[in-house]
């Protein structure tokens, strides 16, 4: 098989803007990326970086009517996302491409049992295979090993954990065999043992289904423990971009290497965290020139003036950041 | 007067009646949100209260504030007895008592001024003229790093971070000893949330201000905290100095917990160590509450609750499996 047939899905120059009262925000601005077959990919940034945007545009679901994808293609298997119809949208959602959302007891209906929830993805996706709803559902369950899949499969989710209804998300997200599945934060409200749980979950059904999954978080930690790639977003746009190991071994934007810095590591304890000074700037206005650089230690006066390029380093780890920039002009 | 501990908790507990019946009228059960819990704190230290979401931390915090009523058991500040405390007794204790919650989003009151904000307290404790207000409230927003030109904007005009320091400006605004910081930077982004826990720190070194932290946050609590305890259902599985508690961790749980953080590092992959989850408080399990899950449970675990016993000096766990 060729390197084409191996990719899912190759986003181009991806711009999504919000068109309000007050201005124009900038939520993603021209971003570029793509993700292979096999690949756990980790969207690590800030609130209002832009990577839950980024996920919206890929599923078509930016907010209307303020929320516009104003220029870039996605290409899903060769075939731009941008172009299609919201009926053929609708197609494509819950079945080659799915997505988990943050919260699981607020992305579950509370009024409607797990079995007609689960059932949906079937129902509207129109799949048969023999098996009655009811089987398929508890299937479902099974797959993601929810205690006594026959006897809970008629429960509400207020009768579930937050794990559990956090299994039932993902196994809702899996039911259709998707190409790409998109977890924005799957385990930001989870505890720390049902967090170690879930994680183990998403590697052993990204094995077993064989689906691409973008991995949306803020968490550094749960990246390492599970992707192979990782991407780091601020103020809309991609800052680095690199294989797992390479990442962490080196990481390379300022920004990045701060991220990294100002979370306290169990078993290291200092007197005083590394904080990076100030704030994410507003995207309505984001500064001229390298975004980071009003945070930045290692500033320069070109970082002031214009937006460094993206920089290869090695082994597919790219970096924009004029500090490794031969050529400055 | 005792020097040394600043809060003394003893044999604290909270029970919630489950009511059925007719109008709900007839108490069928208990819910031990708080089971006869004991700690100290010392003055200028920083307790970290641990555990997961369930396990009694915000409502032992909520106790300490005086927001609710043990059931029993006593709970000390400088001697004494908070409970026990009526009229113009309680009103001048809460003074030493102030706290910052979780969510700045939701814990600021949107209609009002950063300068109401913070000055509330000292309105309702009836303390200075409003220009002696005014001159706090500028002192208190330098103190917390906002620009005192700000006095006149509304939250929504701030970010998060900047939120959680009116929050805490708020909180210092009648001097108090201690602190109750209830998840304090768990809404906040990471490069935020580092910022804060510095303030909160350099803040603590400045007033010599007790604080109770609870978090779920291993490495936060780990990285502020003098002593730290572990809750479970209901229950204070193990209470040591910091050092000791992430150095030894004793109980099996603490153990769980400590090698459940996923680390920042590829090379380190971790499995989980603990099956299942918490269970239901209403439906405990008898004897320790924690053998369903526990890797090391033997027979004696699943009949007889552990008492907590101390094996090193100021460390105590309750469990049956370790030798004293």
């Amino acid at each position: 098989m060729n390197v084409e047939n191996n990719t899912i899905i190759d986003v181009k120059d991806l711009k999504t803007y919000f068109f309000t009262t007050r201005g124009i925000v900038k939520a993603v601005d021209g971003i570029s990326f793509s993700i292979q077959k096999g690949d756990i990919v980790g969207l690590v940034g800030e609130s209002g970086s832009g990577k839950s945007i980024t996920s919206l545009s890929i599923m078509g679901l930016v907010p209307q009517p303020s929320g516009k994808t104003i220029a870039g293609e996605i290409l899903f298997r060769n075939e731009d996302l941008l172009q299609k119809s919201s009926e053929e949208m609708r197609q494509i959602r819950g079945d080659r491409i799915s997505m988990i959302m943050q919260d699981p007891m607020v992305a579950l209906n509370q009024v409607l049992s797990v079995e007609y929830q689960i059932g949906e993805m079937f129902r509207h996706h129109k799949k048969k295979n023999g098996k009655s709803l009811r089987e398929k559902c508890i299937d479902v369950l099974r797959q993601v090993k929810v205690p006594s899949p026959e006897a809970r499969v008629k429960d509400y989710p207020f009768q579930f954990s937050g794990g559990m209804c956090q299994r039932t998300i993902i196994g809702m997200g899996i039911a259709n065999k998707p190409e790409l599945l998109i977890a924005d934060e799957p385990t930001t409200a989870l505890d720390v043992t049902i967090q170690a749980q879930i994680l183990q979950l998403m590697k052993r059904v990204q094995k077993e289904t064989e689906a691409a999954i973008l991995l949306i978080t803020h968490d550094l930690a749960t990246v390492a423990q599970i992707c192979n790639r990782v991407m780091v977003m601020y103020a809309g746009r991609i800052i680095e971009k690199a294989p797992v190991k390479t990442f962490y071994k080196n990481p390379s934007h300022p920004y990045s290497v701060g991220l990294i810095n100002s979370v306290p590591v169990l078993g290291r304890k200092t007197d005083r965290l590394y904080a990076i000074k100030g704030q994410p700037p507003n995207l309505m206005n984001p500064p001229q020139g390298c975004r980071f650089a009003p945070r930045c230690d290692k500033v320069q006066e070109i970082c002031l003036k214009s937006y460094p390029p993206e920089i290869t380093l090695e082994n597919d780890h790219k970096v924009s950041c004029w500090l490794y920039a031969t050529d400055k002009e | 007067m005792i020097p040394q501990a600043s809060i003394i908790v003893k044999n604290l507990t909270k029970y919630y009646p489950i009511n059925a019946g007719v109008l709900f009228s007839k108490v069928v059960g208990q819910v031990k949100a708080v089971d006869n819990i004991s700690f100290s704190i010392p003055k200028g230290g920083t307790f970290g209260l641990v555990g997961e979401s369930g396990s009694g931390k915000s409502t032992t915090a909520n106790m300490i504030l005086g927001l609710e009523t043990p059931t029993s058991g006593e709970i000390r500040f400088d001697g004494e007895d908070v409970h026990q405390l009526k009229g113009k007794d309680l009103y001048k204790f809460r003074r030493n008592v102030q706290a910052v919650f979780q969510d700045p989003f939701r814990s600021l009151n949107p209609r009002k001024k950063v300068s109401q904000i913070i000055s509330e307290p000292m309105i309702v404790q009836k303390i200075g003229t409003r220009a002696e207000r005014m001159k706090r409230v500028t002192e208190l927003m330098n103190l917390v790093g906002l620009s005192p030109e700000r006095a006149d904007q509304y939250p929504h005009e701030f970010s998060g971070g900047q939120r959680q320091r009116i929050a805490i400006a708020r909180a210092l605004s009648l001097n108090p000893q201690t602190i109750v910081l209830d998840e304090p930077v768990s809404a906040l982004d990471v490069s935020i949330q580092a910022q804060i826990l510095n303030l909160l720190i350099e803040i603590q070194n400045q007033l010599n201000l007790t604080y109770l932290i609870i978090s779920h946050d291993l490495a936060v609590v780990e990285h502020v905290s003098s002593h730290v305890g572990v809750m479970y259902l209901g229950k204070l599985v193990e209470f040591a100095p910091q050092e000791q508690l992430y150095g030894h961790p004793s109980h099996p749980y603490t153990q769980a917990l400590i090698a459940s953080v996923p680390v920042a590092d590829p090379e380190i992959l971790r499995d989980p160590v603990l099956e299942g989850e918490i269970p239901s408080p209403l439906n405990p399990p008898p004897g320790c509450t924690f053998n369903p899950r526990c890797p090391k449970c033997e027979a004696v675990c699943t009949k007889l609750a552990p008492e907590s016993r101390e094996i090193s000096p100021g460390h105590w766990v309750s469990c049956h499996l370790i030798d004293t």
